[in-house]
């Protein structure tokens, strides 16, 4: 009872001062949105460097990968396709429409694409809006006006904001010669800023010549896709910048081809612009062991077995031919000179004993690193009884033909049809970890064909001109002189006497043949898996997503 | 996929064409409305019995009138795992398909998902007071999931994988999922 009245005294003032205490009106304030300011505190005194690494990194995603602007420009193309082999690589058809020219506004590869470069073009926008210094905000630029390019070429418009812009208000939209003409005007701007010393990992002068003159040369292919035209003044841009560039002294061909894209190819003597990756490091790795992985067979690394690849990439027999070769080379052997280089098919870096892969085209029988017949994986017959493996039955022989409409059904022949190309030579240290090598974007192999095409394409003196340099880039190659050239044979795209055939054996899975097939007018002829074709794929379509959000963006013709 | 006059999230797939003869699985070009996946019933019911000092509590639960896709059995546990050394399902064992034949989505794999769980059986017995401290004893044995009654082939029908894509949600798909344990648990209550 004491207690009682003790409590009951002190219990509701007690309440009533805990009551009056606690409430207190809760103000949150909700950090939804930072000023410009606010985040320029934020990041600190070294902030837009940061932002300007971040849009560097952009860089690698979509360009390293079979998914991303690899697929678009290489599987709609002559030079690359992904065969479905079974229970593999059928993802509902995404791949074969890709090579034979029968997809939709909703692919998922064209969808990603747009984003990814996109982000590139914002991040490096980004950077112009916190006070760079002149090399920053030119090295930015330059970022932005990779992304633009692409988004051009694949889409045939892209979005665009100026770096103070309200992010509320849908961007502009440019395309055709507006289009093409910003980038060019943008490049030539930039062109005096951008740091002399930057490395070929960095923007550099020549990174922007060497595309500036994918955009001269394109001008006419971007403003009228079906029937490019090339005015001579944009030629002879093309020429000077590219003579700038082989007259400085610093760059030349590789003694092997292969120098370019092995493990350790930083100091690569042919890299105008690359995207930097360290063997074993995965922070900014943009994922090169893919360029592997994408082509070889489940078994063809003994370490790695039975995942040794995803099985999937291939190319036509048809590009296989333009080398012009009769024989397959049947020993390897490093002083070998009798055919093309690019080819491969010779020991590289003593591939033989480590691995058995042999960078180049691979085709018929594979071998392992102490030279035994390499197998496709077992399987279990109609009846249930599993087959052990006979050594000399179902083994590994890569073969040239594909089905014709890439899907494979011999149980037998599946996993082995389609000549595979090992282009980046594999990093044995991380075969499927994070590759060391690095990205070649520009090359200058590449510059020296684009002016040997200028020089070409303006006629007279030029055409001799053009035959000395592809000469002799096919003597640093180790492929015999050409007689004569001609740009392209149109009836016949895997003439191996032409320009863009000399192209397709200087730069096959590089990210550049779909261009290259528009601008010489052979994107839409029939080829091996694509019996016909339609003139709205000369551009990718918008994805819905994109064109929801920005009004301002027009889906492309016939989708 | 999401739009009008069709349920929300109903399934647009391709028709399943049956096999041709080698064994390859046909799948017709043109994706259509394949069905709902959403339950259009929830029924259970839930008893408790008591007879002299046990009792009995049931607990039953289920759902009718839904389709659900089998992903595991399209794309995880489909034929061409063999040449991949994986396991695979016996229902594709037991077909006549070939290990060649294509992966693909397809109504094939659209099964109902009408079931009727018994979720929780708890048979429970008193012993009322025993000893002098301890009161109101009482031992029981309870499961939890114990069997599931439907068509489905699948771990458990009450499944929900989230496979949106693109912005676009999903519902009733079965994709690998943990599978459900049947959990059988006893003890003793009592008070001191």
């Amino acid at each position: 009872m004491k207690l009682y009245n003790i409590i009951s005294k002190f219990a509701v003032p007690m309440f009533a001062v805990i009551a009056i205490a606690g409430c207190t009106k809760l103000e949150e304030g909700l950090g939804s949105t930072l000023t410009n300011s606010q985040v320029s505190n934020a990041l600190g005194s070294n902030g837009t460097g940061l932002l300007l690494s971040a849009a560097y990194s952009d860089l690698g995603g979509p360009l390293t990968g079979q998914t991303g602007v690899f697929c678009l420009m290489e599987n709609t193309s002559d030079e690359a396709l992904v065969p479905t082999r079974g229970g593999d690589w059928d993802d509902n058809g995404d791949w074969r429409v890709l090579h034979n020219h029968t997809w939709t506004a909703d692919h998922i590869r064209v969808a990603e694409s747009f984003n990814s470069l996109n982000k590139l073009n914002f991040d490096a926008t980004n950077v112009l809006g916190f006070s760079p210094t002149k090399a920053q905000a030119a090295e930015a630029r330059f970022l932005r006006a990779v992304a633009l390019y692409y988004l051009l070429d694949l889409y045939g418009q892209y979005p665009f904001r100026n770096p103070g812009d309200n992010l509320l208000l849908a961007p502009v939209v440019k395309s055709g010669a507006d289009g093409i003409g910003f980038i060019i005007t943008e490049l030539t701007a930039i062109l005096p800023d951008l740091p002399a010393t930057n490395g070929t990992a960095q923007a550099n002068p020549d990174a922007c010549r060497t595309l500036l003159m994918k955009c001269y040369l394109q001008k006419g292919a971007f403003t009228s896709r079906a029937a490019p035209t090339f005015d001579p003044a944009d030629l002879a841009q093309v020429i000077s910048l590219g003579n700038a560039i082989t007259g400085s002294g610093k760059y030349g061909y590789a003694a092997n081809y292969f120098d370019n894209f092995n493990a350790t190819n930083d100091n690569a003597k042919e890299a105008i612009f690359r995207y930097n990756n360290t063997s074993g490091v995965g922070a900014n790795n943009s994922g090169i062991t893919a360029r592997w992985n994408m082509t070889l067979h489940y078994n063809s690394y003994t370490p790695s077995n039975p995942n040794a690849g995803w099985n999937g990439f291939s190319t036509l027999s048809a590009f296989y031919s333009s080398f012009n070769i009769t024989a397959l080379p049947t020993a390897f052997d490093a002083s070998d000179t009798a055919f093309d280089g690019r080819l491969g098919g010779r020991d590289y870096q003593n591939a033989k004993k480590v691995s058995g892969i042999i960078p180049g085209f691979l085709i018929g029988q594979q071998y392992n690193e102490k030279g035994d017949k390499l197998h496709i994986r077992s399987y279990s017959d109609d009846t249930g009884a599993h087959k052990t493996v006979d050594p000399n039955k179902r083994l590994l022989s890569f073969t040239p033909t594909i089905a014709a409409n890439q899907v494979e059904t011999d149980p037998d022949l599946k996993e082995v049809t389609g000549i595979r190309v090992i282009k980046y030579v594999p990093d044995y240290a991380q075969y499927q970890g994070n590759g060391g090598n690095d990205l070649m974007i520009f090359r200058y192999a590449d510059v020296v064909l684009m002016v040997a095409e200028a020089q070409l394409r303006t006629g007279g003196a030029g055409a001799a001109i053009a035959l000395t340099m592809v000469n002799q880039l096919r003597t640093a190659r180790g492929a015999a002189p050409m007689g004569s050239i001609v740009l392209v044979n149109t009836s016949n795209g895997s003439d191996p006497n032409t320009l863009l055939a000399e192209r397709g054996r200087e730069l096959y899975w590089e990210n550049v043949r779909r261009t290259d097939l528009i601008r010489f007018g052979m994107f839409l002829k029939p080829w091996g898996q694509k019996p016909t074709d339609d003139p709205k794929n000369l551009y990718f379509p918008i994805p819905n997503q994109a064109l929801a959000a920005n009004p301002n963006l027009k889906q492309n013709a016939g989708y | 996929m999401i739009t009008n006059n069709q349920p929300v999230n109903v399934y647009y797939l391709k028709p399943f064409q049956g096999f041709d003869a080698s064994g390859n699985q046909i799948i017709g070009g043109t994706p259509q409305f394949a069905g709902d996946p959403n339950p259009h019933s929830l029924v259970g019911f839930s008893n408790t019995l008591r007879y002299d000092k046990f009792s009995l509590t049931i607990n039953t639960g289920g759902a009718l009138g839904f389709l659900i896709y089998n992903n595991t059995a399209t794309s995880v546990t489909n034929i061409g795992g063999l040449t991949g050394g994986r396991n695979i399902d016996l229902a594709a064992y037991n077909s006549k398909e070939s290990l060649s034949s294509t992966a693909g989505a397809s109504t094939r794999f659209l099964e109902k998902g009408d079931y009727l769980k018994l979720r929780n059986v708890t048979l429970r017995y008193n012993v009322g007071n025993a000893g002098k401290y301890v009161k109101n004893l009482s031992a029981f044995v309870s499961g939890t999931n114990l069997f599931v009654i439907t068509k489905f082939t699948g771990f458990d029908p009450e499944v929900n994988i989230d496979k949106s894509n693109n912005s676009y949600p999903s519902r009733s798909i079965e994709y690998v999922p943990y599978p459900t344990p049947r959990t059988i648990s006893f003890g003793f209550n009592f008070s001191l």
